[in-house]
């Protein structure tokens, strides 16, 4: 067990912004924390780094550590790049480095993995925000950490800096590393995670693996001139799961076993119904996803 | 411990804002104890001889004295080193690169420790370069007679700037804890005071703390003058430094980073 956090709550003010959070993270997995803004990604992160004092609930990292010298076991970025503005990326690295006590050699490989090693002597402010974005990252790899802890690694950058981010997080994860990744982008935690808790509002709605929580399941819309008897057939189907009547008044239909188009036709077509409109579609993960954030 | 120092000096000595405040400082000072030297009064004033303020033991008082009112841009360095902690959010990247929030404290105390002994042997220097030049027929027991003033500075420093660390943690921001350390201690501290009955205003923080070294230009005028200044104020002045101190580690330690 890498992280467990359990029954975390906070609130600013009356606002809260984490009731009861509960999560296990094993070791080894890409962990994605996934949640609209203002969730209460950051504010878990930020407790179980120690920036945050949370209201109640425990955590505890590596099978039941707490206290402060674990954190130097751990790789993380919080929100945005926070580096001494008049240093230069190397001399920055050098006061983290020291901080976590690890060697001052790691410096050069981990600029090197996030493609920086010709800019290490510039000082961080004439870092544009990629690059700044690219060195927290590079921060967050000295001393080979087993485990990394990004919140939303790839904001503010282009789409090829976006893809080399992710690109790297799979490396590294290759590794063997645990990584916990905090984003709002469906579509990021899809292509990088194996697991995922979503959050909404500070609670959690589901968690487990990416395939179990995200899942699209098949949809097949059907329209007929009599509609009611259709329904009843449905209705009638002995693999379904939910018929329901859509805007364009057609039927939609998910079954609990995959089915094709055709099968379900020929069943149709024995009951004696003719068909005028049929339609396979996947669930998109962005329907999923508002699903569960839904209420 | 070696580790935190090293890190806060990695931290400081490439900042120019530090080397910049620290040479105003010294440049400041050093001219003001020359050109206050130079001062000659004529007429009815001729009776005031500074001659005796520059040499041994007396440049002790003097020149921690003069000393004292620059303590001011010391506190600022030390709002503008601890604010930036705060507004760049390196703090917090700190603690989560794993310092424990009382390593983080114990690091900007040794920081305070750091500058004072740099101020305070500054004076030093300034003092035995004036006084050795203007002392006639000195013995070595003359030097170091009044030499207490150079502790009583630093102590001074230290409570200073211990007040300085407090004020950039409460507020976080550098141009408002810069304006409230000087409306504190310039203007609301004295209003207060004056308020108050001596025996509670002689030990408000800046009164007490300013109060550790007197201004020795009232021997001129045959006022009594404090010649040890290891006395009531000495202590309140570390008591005041401890309870800065605390008080910073408390805000560190409930609030969020």
């Amino acid at each position: 067990m890498i992280l467990r956090v359990e029954n975390l709550s906070k609130h600013y003010g009356p606002l809260k912004a984490l009731s009861n959070l509960n999560l296990s993270i094993e070791n080894g997995c890409i962990y994605g924390i996934l949640g609209p803004n203002g969730s209460g990604k950051t504010t878990t992160l930020g407790i179980v780094l120690g920036v945050i004092n949370s209201n109640a609930g425990t955590y505890s990292w590596f099978n039941g550590e707490t206290g402060d010298d674990h954190r130097k076991r751990i790789g993380a970025m919080l929100e945005t790049p926070n580096f001494y503005h008049y240093l230069s990326a190397y001399n920055n690295l050098k006061i983290a480095a020291d901080i976590k006590g690890v060697s001052h050699d790691y410096i050069d490989k981990v600029l090197e993995t996030v493609n920086l090693s010709s800019r290490k002597d510039s000082k961080f402010s004439a870092f544009s925000l990629g690059m700044k974005q690219r060195l927290s990252i590079a921060s967050a790899l000295l001393g080979n950490p087993e485990v990394l802890v990004l919140d939303e690694p790839t904001n503010g950058l282009d789409p090829q800096g976006i893809a080399e981010i992710r690109e790297l997080i799979i490396t590294i994860a290759k590794e063997g590393k645990t990584i916990i990744l905090a984003s709002h982008l469906l579509d990021e935690v899809e292509k990088v995670c194996t697991h995922v808790a979503v959050i909404q509002k500070g609670k959690l709605l589901a968690a487990g693996s990416v395939a179990e929580v995200l899942s699209g399941e098949d949809i097949i819309e059907v329209g007929a001139d009599n509609f009611d008897k259709l329904e009843a057939v449905a209705k009638s189907y002995p693999n379904i799961k939910a018929v329901r009547k859509n805007s364009n008044g057609r039927l939609e239909i998910s079954t609990i076993k995959p089915i094709t188009a055709a099968e379900l036709n020929e069943y149709f077509y024995k009951q004696g119904l003719v068909i005028s409109h049929l339609q396979l579609r996947k669930k998109s993960l962005e329907a999923r996803f508002l699903e569960l954030t839904k209420a | 411990m070696k580790k935190l120092i090293s890190i806060e000096l990695k931290k400081i000595l490439p900042y120019p804002t530090f080397w910049i405040l620290l040479g105003i400082y010294a440049l400041l000072l050093f001219f003001i104890v020359f050109a206050l030297h130079q001062l000659h009064f004529e007429g009815v004033l001729a009776m005031f001889k500074l001659q005796s303020f520059y040499t041994f033991p007396d440049i002790w008082h003097t020149v921690t004295y003069i000393a004292g009112y620059f303590n001011l841009l010391l506190g600022v360095l030390v709002i503008i080193l601890i604010t930036n902690e705060f507004t760049f959010r390196t703090g917090r990247q700190n603690i989560i690169d794993g310092l424990s929030k009382m390593d983080f404290l114990t690091a900007k105390l040794f920081l305070i420790l750091g500058i004072a002994v740099v101020a305070t042997l500054f004076v030093l220097i300034i003092g035995l370069i004036n006084g050795l030049s203007q002392t006639p027929n000195m013995d070595s027991s003359m030097i170091f007679a009044q030499i207490d003033f150079v502790l009583a500075y630093f102590v001074q420093a230290i409570a200073y700037l211990c007040f300085a660390l407090f004020i950039g943690t409460l507020v976080k921001k550098s141009g408002l804890a810069i304006g409230l350390y000087i409306l504190y201690s310039k203007i609301a501290e004295p209003l207060v005071g004056f308020k108050l009955p001596s025996y509670i205003s002689d030990y408000l923080p800046f009164h007490t703390i300013s109060e550790l070294i007197q201004n020795p230009a009232f021997k001129l005028v045959g006022l009594a003058v404090r010649e040890s200044p290891l006395g009531i104020h000495f202590m309140f002045a570390l008591i005041y430094s401890c309870v800065f101190a605390i008080g910073t580690y408390l805000l560190i330690a409930k609030r969020d980073m």
